[in-house]
């Protein structure tokens, strides 16, 4: 069992030795190969232009984003779990669909769709109503923080939705019994009892809002409207003009993730003392929906407004756009120019087969490694009862407090002293290098799943095969892994959609041998060619949402399952 | 570009540069171009591949650049051409330089001609040894001797880096929002209160430097005031490519932007609104330079591909994908009529590299102090970012 053990730790030390690489990077003059010791990165974030500026917008986007998401998930995840609106699971399985969106195509959509002069949502007002709506989406916090919201917002769902379902109705309705209103009850009961879930959610979601880089970058980061500490790394490794400032980038990360250790502590206050509110026993547990009458129009508005900001706009946009030569708004003289030709050379236009190859690769090869680590970091995290279990777990949750931007940037510069020390080490410049800062990146969530699924599964039975002589590793395959089966095909194809669709650390990471089709699709974007990038994203989208779709089904059969195995029992 | 240690860059760039030209001077008598193809094209078929890079815009030309260009060297190796970003790839070699790696490119395009000094002064372009006579050999245009080889590879970098194509710096417009009249004449014009919220401009300033070859000291005050106001009257600041798109939507009325955007929008689709003008001050030509990449697997087969990339049959592949034009020795139909637009506009033709006084001026902007701090100023005031 030691290599097993030491197995485990494989992936453990890269983050302990990433996170610790990324306080040295802020110290060095330039390159962890060259020799020197400096404080002037730090000076320089004393400047006007990073206290007061860039850690005010990332805080303002952290908190708009949110208000954003907690807008629309909110009163969404009170619909589709507590009440009786008709097509709830429907409405359920499409904002799954939403959240397979990639977050720059939603970004890419509402540059075209919101801007206060020429965007096409601005153009139906001005002329349908006659009304000017000086609106944008890009160069302002509001804009960004509305777009991120959106992006957020299907998460924030899911995360708030397990303690909405699981609350029972009794409590609500001894409140309406003693007099209170709707309303009081709704503030009085109702949210004080989701609070530590809301509240974690808010956390959780603060800590995603400030490190995402791809929303802020497109929407108006780059000509310094809206500075954010998650641009101004990337941009401190890949300037408009001049040489990257390594150390520089050193610093936001160091911030960056003192932000996110910072609302990891409170993360794990509220979640430390959750158990005051379990409100779930034993006895009596049944959660009842709200009958909404004539309400229910009114949600159904609701929901639709989120459906169309959210999804079908900003696809509608994309596959208009994605068959054109060039951007145009909708019109009848724009019809005659709509042809498959972006479609058609997409291959060539991502830059060949081996970028699909090397998708294929990061996909499969995440999961897989992200599947076999957490099972097996978990296994010693609940079946250990030894000291180590408990800080191989914190060490585990610890890239979730990492921004992957500085991860990314860690690892890249990791991957350069490599190369220079050991250059038949196929890691730099490899699809293997992306491969492993996805799998750092989402080793918190696989083990969180992993650890639930395992303390689910009594040690009983895995004594019992060791006493008729099985060995650890029969154990683990015959005994454990299917018992665990649909826990490690959530985390498998969960892994499987943000691998596909994530463009930050591949974006850094990348090279003439390991491009994938989620940097390139950017590029293409960047690079102006919105028509030829909105093909690709059409295409992004698509795969990612047969996938969401095939993560709905299993969660389906998941809890068909449950509900077999509680009937049997 | 404007660091400190870009001086000592340059100083090597000089020394290089000069010890180059005498090397082809004072050397023994160079060995036949045909011997020296022959000996290269052997080396390059040995090597079995390449790793270029071109940018997203030149995607739809790589299948027939790569397959002309490995016949007509009769090669039968494995071309790679990335489509990745410039600038990320800039950042990635000079890093890859600087921490002393194999590079992860044999040869590279790179356009502003600061991407090519950065790279040069972190020592990423090798020199090729008898880069004249293979020139000769492999450039038509050399070979007839319509271009002398200094052309394409000018001093200070002669021999490191070549000249594939130009950007020439001018204004596109929308036709429906502004008409070509009522555009600035000149970038003093420019300035004027009244283009204000009409116009946005790059994060970059390479195109208006080249102010500092045209106009002395007090001018260049005078100049700094323009561009003040210039940067205060921009709607937004952003990549050409995303200003371009954003001016066709109609949010803003007019860009200062490189000439190939202009052919490619009409190319894309004829009733484009789009209309081009150049400046009547001065019109700047950028580079995009090619070199062969410090320390490469595949050395013979990127300086044959980097010596190719010059010729008008590799110009010509390119230009019907990113209507790029080469307006010091481009022959092609755009060439010609991009030339004829500028000379119509009466400004005058402005590139660091034509000659051995533009070369002195493009010295005092990159190493002087006074030339850093004009390019900080100017930065300053263009992008009016308070950095």
């Amino acid at each position: 069992m030691k290599g097993t053990f030491v197995l485990a730790w494989l992936p453990l030390a890269l983050v302990v030795a990433l996170t610790l690489l990324i306080f040295y990077l802020s110290f060095i003059p330039r390159l962890p190969t060259e020799p020197g010791f400096t404080l002037d990165h730090w000076r320089g974030i004393t400047g006007g232009y990073i206290v007061q500026k860039v850690i005010p917008n990332t805080f303002g986007l952290g908190v708009g984003a949110l208000a954003v998401a907690l807008f629309f998930a909110l009163p969404l995840a009170w619909l589709l779990n507590r009440t009786t609106l008709p097509y709830r699971e429907t409405m359920t399985a499409l904002v799954g669909i939403c959240l397979a969106v990639p977050s720059f195509v939603v970004a890419m959509a509402w540059i075209i769709l919101l801007n206060a002069e020429a965007g096409f949502v601005n153009n139906l007002f001005a002329r349908w109503l006659g009304v000017a709506m000086p609106l944008s989406a890009s160069g302002n916090l509001f804009g960004i923080s509305w777009v991120l919201g959106l992006v957020l917002s299907p998460g924030v769902f899911f995360l708030i939705s397990g303690p909405i379902r699981q609350l029972p109705a009794s409590f609500e309705e001894a409140a309406l019994v003693t007099g209170a209103t709707r309303w009081k009850t709704v503030v009085r009961i109702t949210l004080p009892l989701v609070w530590p879930g809301i509240l974690g959610g808010i956390i959780y979601f603060f800590m995603t809002a400030i490190s995402i880089f791809e929303v802020p970058a497109m929407l108006g980061a780059r000509g310094g409207q809206v500075p954010v500490l998650s641009t101004e790394l990337f941009f401190a490794v890949h300037p408009a003009t001049g040489l990257p400032s390594f150390g520089a980038a050193g610093v936001y990360g160091v911030l960056i993730t003192g932000f996110s250790l910072w609302s990891l502590y409170f993360y794990h206050r509220v979640i430390s003392s959750a158990h005051r509110y379990s409100v779930i026993s034993g006895k009596g547990y049944q959660p009842r929906l709200t009958q909404l009458g004539r309400w229910a129009y009114l949600a159904w508005v609701f929901a639709a407004i989120y459906f169309l900001f959210a999804l079908i706009l900003p696809l509608l946009i994309m596959i208009w756009l994605s068959l054109l030569p060039i951007l145009k708004e909708p019109s009848l003289s724009a019809l005659s120019l709509i042809s498959f030709d972006n479609y058609g050379n997409f291959v060539l236009l991502i830059g060949g087969v081996d970028v699909i190859w090397n998708t294929a690769w990061l996909v499969g090869g995440t999961t897989l490694l992200v599947i076999f680590f957490s099972f097996l970091i978990s296994w010693y995290v609940v079946r250990s009862h030894l000291r180590v279990g408990k800080i191989m777990d914190t060490v585990a949750l610890l890239p979730h407090a990492i921004p992957s931007v500085a991860l990314a940037f860690s690892l890249f510069m990791a991957g350069l002293v490599f190369y220079k020390w050991i250059p038949w080490l196929p890691l730099y410049g490899t699809i293997g290098i992306i491969v492993i800062a996805h799998l750092i990146s989402r080793i918190s969530y696989g083990t969180r799943v992993m650890n639930a699924a395992l303390l689910q599964v009594h040690s009983e039975l895995e004594e019992s095969a060791r006493v008729c002589g099985a060995r650890e590793g029969t154990v683990m395959w015959k005994i454990l892994v299917p018992l665990v089966r649909p826990s490690i095909f959530s985390v498998g194809i969960l892994t499987a959609l943000l691998s596909f669709r994530e463009v930050t650390m591949a974006l850094l990471l990348s090279g003439p041998e390991n491009a994938v089709l989620a940097t390139r699709v950017w590029l293409l974007w960047q690079g102006g060619r919105l028509t030829e990038a909105a093909a690709g994203a059409v295409i992004l989208a698509i795969v990612s949402m047969i996938l969401v779709v095939a993560l709905l089904a299993m969660q389906g059969k998941r809890e068909s399952m449950g509900v077999e195995r509680a009937s049997a029992l | 570009m404007r660091t400190d240690t870009l001086k000592k860059a340059l100083a090597l760039a000089w020394i290089l540069g000069f010890a180059s030209m005498w090397s082809v001077a004072g050397a023994a008598p160079a060995p036949e171009g045909q011997k020296l193809l022959a000996e290269l094209k052997a080396q390059a078929q040995k090597e079995e591949r390449l790793v270029t890079l071109l940018g997203g815009a030149e995607a739809r030309a790589i299948p027939k650049l790569v397959s002309t260009f490995k016949e007509r060297f009769g090669l039968n190796i494995n071309v790679k051409v990335d489509t990745g970003s410039p600038s990320a790839t800039h950042v990635k070699t000079v890093g890859e330089m600087q921490a002393g790696v194999k590079p992860s490119y044999d040869a590279l395009v790179l356009a502003p001609d600061s991407y090519m000094v950065d790279l040069h002064k972190a020592g990423g372009y090798a020199f090729v040894n008898n880069w004249q006579p293979l020139l000769s050999e492999i450039n038509p245009l050399v070979q007839k001797g319509t271009v002398k080889p200094e052309i394409i590879s000018p001093a200070p970098f002669s021999g490191f880096v070549y000249i594939h194509s130009n950007r020439s710096k001018t204004l596109l417009y929308n036709k429906k929002l502004i008409s070509e009249q009522e555009l600035p004449n000149t970038r003093k014009e420019w300035g004027n209160q009244k283009y204000g919220g009409k116009y946005a401009v790059p994060p970059w300033i390479d195109s208006e430097e080249y102010a500092a070859l045209i106009y002395n000291e007090k001018e260049l005050e005078t100049f700094l005031e323009t561009m003040e106001q210039v940067g205060k009257g921009a709607k937004f600041v952003a990549t050409f490519a995303e200003i371009i798109n954003r001016l066709l939507l109609g949010e803003v009325a007019f860009m200062p932007t490189n000439g190939y955007m202009y052919w490619e929008a009409l190319a894309k689709d004829p009733t484009s609104p789009v209309g081009i003008k150049f400046w009547r001050d001065f019109t700047s030509v950028t580079n995009q330079f090619t070199g062969v990449i410090k320390d490469t697997k595949s050395p013979a087969a990127a300086t044959l591909f980097v010596l190719w990339m010059t010729t008008p049959e590799a110009m010509a592949i390119l230009q019907g994908a990113n209507f790029t034009t080469n307006l010091i020795f481009g022959e092609t139909e755009l060439d010609k009529k991009e030339r004829l637009a500028i000379k119509n506009s009466g400004g005058r033709v402005l590139n660091w590299f034509d000659s051995p006084k533009s070369v002195e001026r493009f010295r005092w902007v990159a190493e002087s102090k006074e030339g850093q701090r004009f390019s900080d100023r100017l930065l300053r005031a263009y992008t009016q970012r308070k950095k």
